[in-house]
């Protein structure tokens, strides 16, 4: 009876003995290990910190498994459950629809799914969150940071009845202050700070001015008008002085619903994201820096010499590992992946670095070592 | 024009990257996208999906933080409409009186 066999007849024990909460949270362990997931289960132990995860990583791989290591596997088969659910969950959300609208602000992304087409790349992306999530410590960061964007498009995604009314409240706006999308258009567009915050302020008061002038209109007699006027004058200044008072407060803020207005009202997509981009722009550094650019630049010579490297690293793994007195084909292939899995990981420290570029290297600096196995004698 | 090798798009890659052009190393990704092995491709289309969706997030949630402020705002400023039409009624309600 193999070991998968014997954890079958386990499972069937554990049903009649009392229930286990462990044993309700996904599939049972027989069921991880036959299915088509289960190298996934091998990749979460080999990048567990946990030497017991690993030692039990390295059985597993050369199938000595026993009796012993059931208990060990159930241990770990329920974090692999769990994190196989947060998978399922976001692959729920990388639709073909849904990743042209993570793209909206991205034209390079755009310009990739209109190549692939979005079913492709929602499937490539597929693939890639598996390999985070069951990856080392940082594949698992990347993994909650891309789940946690991905969960707040979808937010904003389905959050339409706050966006329409805040649309709506502007609308609104605009008729009470009786401003036009051009006037407004107009003053938003100023570049000059002050001097945009000094066109919203006229735009904002212009609205109070039918308030001022109508004291100055009224009319009865010279002398009366003489003594109102100068009264209705003094009661316009107080109107302009507590116009002032306010606006001075406000100056700030009205700058900002000028921003916010002008981000929601424009149509263009680009501007709205400048827009964007400038409120924000202080994250700007920060993003440029991790896209790792400047690392990947100065590990290059390194990585160089890794690639012209593998030849001769290859000599040296044969006549250590007695390649050459192999005589079994199905054993000198596996040795040939052994060196291959080997120099990659000996060469996984050039690609520690955070960011797009070093994923990019690091993938075509192991695809370029995978393809070497067709020609390795 | 003649498809290039995994290898020859690696080796301009890496001169591009040596040159310290970022925005043309990014553009030979695309632009050749479909030139490089299908794994290679997806793994490209992934670290472009994966800026782009982190970012973005970052900047729909900087712009709701700041539509929301603007709603706060123009409230106050529709408090401040409602005020100074209080202030016109008192100056009506002061000039009939007088009159």
């Amino acid at each position: 009876m193999g070991i998968v066999e014997k954890m079958g007849k386990s499972k069937e024990n554990e049903v009649l003995t009392p229930e286990d909460p462990a044993v309700k949270q996904g599939p049972s362990l027989v069921e991880v290990l036959r299915g088509n997931n289960s190298r996934y289960l091998g990749e979460m132990l080999k990048n567990s910190e946990d030497s017991e995860a690993l030692e039990l990583a390295t059985r597993m791989a050369g199938g000595e498994l026993d009796e012993g290591d059931i208990s060990l596997l159930e241990k770990y088969r329920v974090d692999f459950n769990k994190r196989m659910e947060a998978i399922q969950q976001m692959e729920n959300s990388i639709t073909a629809d849904n990743v042209a609208l993570f793209a909206k602000g991205s034209p390079e992304f755009q310009k990739i799914i209109n190549l692939l087409g979005p079913d492709k790349a929602a499937n490539a992306i597929k693939v890639e969150i598996k390999n985070l999530a069951f990856g080392d410590q940082d594949a698992q960061d990347r993994f909650t940071k891309i789940r946690e964007a991905v969960g707040k498009m979808e937010a904003f995604k389905s959050d339409k009845t706050s966006f329409e009314e805040l649309e709506g409240r502007m609308e609104e706006t605009y008729e009470k202050y009786k401003l036009s999308d051009g006037e407004f258009e107009g003053a938003i567009q100023e570049e000059d700070p002050a001097l945009r915050t000094q066109k919203m302020r006229e735009l904002v008061k212009g609205k109070y001015g039918g308030l001022q002038k109508l004291g100055l209109f009224f009319f009865i007699g010279k002398g009366k008008l003489d003594r109102k006027a100068a009264e209705l004058s003094g009661f316009k200044d107080d109107i302009d002085a507590t116009i002032e008072e306010r606006m001075t407060g406000l100056q700030e803020k009205i700058d900002s619903v000028g921003k916010v207005l002008a981000i929601s009202m424009d149509q263009n997509q680009g501007m709205r994201h400048a827009l964007s981009r400038e409120i924000i722009g202080e994250q700007h550094p920060d993003r440029e820096k991790n896209s790792g650019f400047k690392e990947i630049q100065k590990e290059l010579p390194n990585i160089k010499a890794a690639n012209e490297g593998i030849d001769k690293a290859w000599i040296a793994f044969k006549t250590e590992s007695g390649f050459d007195s192999l005589t079994d084909d199905a054993e000198k292939e596996a040795k040939k992946k052994e060196f291959l899995a080997g120099y990659k990981e000996q060469n996984k420290d050039k690609f520690k670095g955070e960011g797009f570029w070093s994923f990019i290297f690091a993938s075509m600096f192991n695809a370029l070592v995978d393809k070497k196995e067709s020609e390795l004698e | 024009m003649a498809t290039k090798t995994f290898e020859e798009l690696y080796a301009e890659l890496m001169d591009l990257i040596e040159a310290g052009d970022e925005a043309k190393a990014r553009e030979f990704l695309t632009d050749h996208l479909t030139e490089f092995p299908e794994e290679v491709q997806n793994k490209i289309a992934f670290a472009f999906f994966e800026e782009a969706v982190v970012n973005q997030a970052e900047e729909e949630t900087a712009i709701r933080d700041f539509q929301k402020e603007g709603i706060e705002t123009m409230t106050q400023l529709e408090k401040l409409k409602k005020g100074l039409e209080n202030d016109q009624k008192v100056q009506d309600l002061r000039k009939d009186l007088e009159l």
